[in-house]
């Protein structure tokens, strides 16, 4: 019964803990390259053209209410941050829905489309919303899932120890 | 007999789990619509405040929709 018991709690823990690990595998490597649309279709953008600049790259949905949350204050930290770029990469079935939301919020940042959800595949994101900071030389320096207010002095300190 | 039993028993029990999908957070899309949260109320409580907020010809405090006419925005 005791061996049972602990079968079992090994199992639990192997589910719980194998999603909650996102993006370590990722840092200290080159972020994979990619190239989308604007939200807007206005214009195609690739990672590589970033280097040279601290990137954070957001991957978010207009469905998702934290991701709802997280995007003005990193368009406000962008605003702040001289010679750092966010890359709103957004998810929603339908781009107008992006649009809309960004257009209502009135923020300004460089939101890019997934529309084949390639890009949010490739990086295998767990949890929305989804962040890494990447360093002028394209490598990922930090990663992080989820998000509260207080995420927001977490990632001001990363950026500003890249600039 | 008994342990035949038992197999089949694991198996007839194990058959639902294969109906089982896991859905990626970036797939969630249809699963995030606010009629599937766990307050059931929701539906109702719109339509609640669409009155409201048609009655009294105002709106706010608790993020009505619709305005004074009653029309949807």
């Amino acid at each position: 019964m005791k061996r049972a018991c602990l079968a079992l709690c090994c199992c639990v823990a192997i589910v719980v803990f194998s999603s909650a690990g996102w993006g370590f595998e990722l840092m200290g490597k080159t972020a994979p390259d990619f190239m989308l649309n604007t939200i807007d279709g206005s214009a195609t953008l690739s990672l590589k053209d970033l280097r040279g600049s601290v990137v954070v790259i957001d991957f978010w949905a207009s469905w998702c209410p934290p991701c709802r949350r997280s995007l003005p204050g990193l368009a406000a930290l962008e605003q702040r941050l001289k010679g750092l770029k966010v890359l709103a990469v957004n998810i929603d079935d339908d781009r107008v829905k992006g649009v809309e939301f960004l257009r209502r919020n009135r923020i300004k940042v460089v939101a890019l489309y997934d529309q084949d959800k390639q890009v949010v595949k490739r990086y295998d994101v767990s949890a929305m919303p989804s962040a890494l900071i990447i360093d002028k030389h394209g490598v990922v320096r930090f990663v992080h899932v989820g998000y509260t207010e207080s995420d927001l002095d977490q990632f001001k300190k990363e950026i500003e120890g890249l600039l | 007999m008994k342990l035949l039993l038992s197999f089949v028993a694991v198996v007839i029990a194990l058959i639902p789990l294969g109906g089982c999908a896991v859905v990626k957070s970036y797939e969630r899309e249809k699963l995030a619509d606010p009629i599937l949260e766990r307050q059931t109320q929701f539906a109702k409580q719109t339509l609640e405040q669409k009155f409201f907020s048609t009655r009294e010809g105002s709106m706010g405090g608790a993020s009505g929709i619709g305005g004074g006419c009653g029309c949807a925005k």
